[in-house]
């Protein structure tokens, strides 16, 4: 056998190319060498595997240890996240301890009528007084008199005070109380409790309802009244009325 | 008796510390958690499960150490990238040869890395043959040849085993070979299985 040191090195394949290829040239003439290489090639091999294996066995092992760490990491994580959690709810609650709505703005109920006769668009609005939720129920209803006595009792700063009036005219058309509701159109002209808007509103309806009744003439004085008013959004649609009745 | 027992102590000691340098390279290799998740990642993404995308990162740092081991440490222009070349081409050749999109995905895989994996492969198919040899062996004669394949040269193992008089080294090198060999020979089962399976 060999003792030769380059022999070792071409088990291991750390030989020059030149190297190599000298030791490639021996081989294939010597086949008592080429055998000898061969078995000698296993047994290195041998010791490189037993080597990869061992070492294979220590990343596993390393890789366990590092898991764990980064286990115990996440765990740890875990409570900060928790904590930062914590802490965003013990805010949010603060931030709406202090900015939620007062008892007041609290929706208490949910109104909902809309009139359909009169050609004016109204919202009701969802934050409304126990007074004004009467009086919308009642006007769904249809009972006149917890309409009346609920319209009674709505405050005059309630913020639906004026809308209330409104509707309650609208009601009257709606059903067919003309009469009713020249009565009551004529009644809120002079409330002086009313907005303009909403005396504005009676005034119109308070025309329209003459007319509905057969009163011409009171309700052509009642137009040129609201047409000549410079304040009154109703102005432009008394002018054309009366022109449709001058023809 | 005890100056015996204070080289033993002096060897072991030496043994551990150049042990360690053989090692030293592959936990640095293995502890670089960047290129590892960088890698793992990957080999992830390319549909191999995480415990599959470990294994194969740790075939990768033995191909590499085998690599450094010949003194080819020049051909590798960034070890970053051939051993993500390593563990990609292990992959797509080990577990994906038959994909039809594997040999595409191989481009920029730098030279040499195919032959090294395949040899690392090829070298752990052949475990029963191995484990079988290495049986073969008493302590003194492994610790001496298992040193010689870790790469350690003459004068390292010189240390190592305390055969440091010149001329000893390479001795003992011949005689426990010699010896291997015989009892190979005289295992023809084994001899046999070695033949047929490591020559055909």
């Amino acid at each position: 056998m060999n003792t030769d040191d380059t022999f070792y090195d071409y088990l291991a394949g750390r030989l020059s190319p030149d190297e190599q290829k000298a030791w490639s040239r021996r081989l294939a003439e010597d086949s008592k060498l080429r055998e000898e290489a061969n078995e000698l090639k296993v047994i290195y091999d041998a010791f490189v595997f037993d080597f990869e294996r061992e070492m294979k066995s220590r990343m596993k092992m390393w890789e366990k240890q590092s898991a764990h760490r980064v286990d115990t990491r996440l765990y740890k994580n875990r409570w900060v996240w928790l904590g930062l959690v914590g802490v965003f709810i013990g805010v949010m609650l603060i931030f709406w301890m202090v900015n939620r709505p007062t008892a007041a703005e609290e929706p208490q109920w949910i109104a909902y009528y809309q009139p359909t006769l009169s050609g004016i668009t109204r919202s009701v609005d969802v934050h409304v007084s126990e007074a004004y939720r009467r009086f919308v129920e009642s006007t769904v209803a249809d009972d006149y008199a917890a309409i009346r006595d609920a319209l009674a009792n709505i405050d005059d700063q309630d913020k639906n005070f004026n809308t209330a009036h409104s509707l309650y005219l609208d009601k009257l058309i709606e059903d067919k109380k003309y009469e009713d509701a020249r009565d009551q159109a004529h009644a809120f002209m002079q409330d002086a409790s009313l907005n303009e808007f909403t005396r504005s509103h009676a005034h119109w309806t308070y025309a329209l309802m003459l007319m509905a009744n057969d009163e011409l003439d009171l309700a052509v004085d009642q137009l040129n009244q609201i047409a000549q008013s410079t304040e009154s959004p109703y102005a432009q649609k008394a002018t054309k009325l009366l022109a449709s009745i001058k023809q | 008796m005890s100056e015996q027992s204070s080289s033993n102590d002096h060897n072991q000691k030496g043994l551990t510390t150049q042990r360690a340098r053989g090692e030293e390279l592959i936990e640095k290799l293995y502890r670089d958690e960047q290129l590892k998740g960088r890698i793992v990642k990957h080999l992830m993404n390319s549909g191999a499960s995480r415990e599959l995308a470990i294994d194969l990162y740790q075939d990768a740092v033995l191909i590499y150490w085998q690599k450094i081991q010949k003194g080819e440490e020049n051909e590798i222009q960034s070890p970053g990238s051939y051993l993500f070349g390593i563990a990609k081409f292990a992959w797509y050749n080990q577990y994906r040869k038959n994909a039809p999109y594997a040999v595409e995905s191989l481009d920029g895989i730098e030279e040499g890395v195919e032959s090294q994996v395949y040899e690392y492969f090829d070298r752990q198919s052949k475990r029963d043959v191995f484990d079988r040899v290495l049986d073969l062996i008493g302590d003194r004669c492994k610790h001496m040849l298992k040193a010689m394949a870790q790469g350690f040269n003459n004068d390292e193992i010189a240390i190592m085993t305390g055969l440091t008089k010149p001329g000893v080294l390479r001795k003992e090198r011949y005689r426990c070979l010699e010896r291997i060999r015989k009892r190979i020979h005289e295992d023809a089962d084994l001899l046999h299985q070695i033949k047929s399976t490591l020559f055909n």
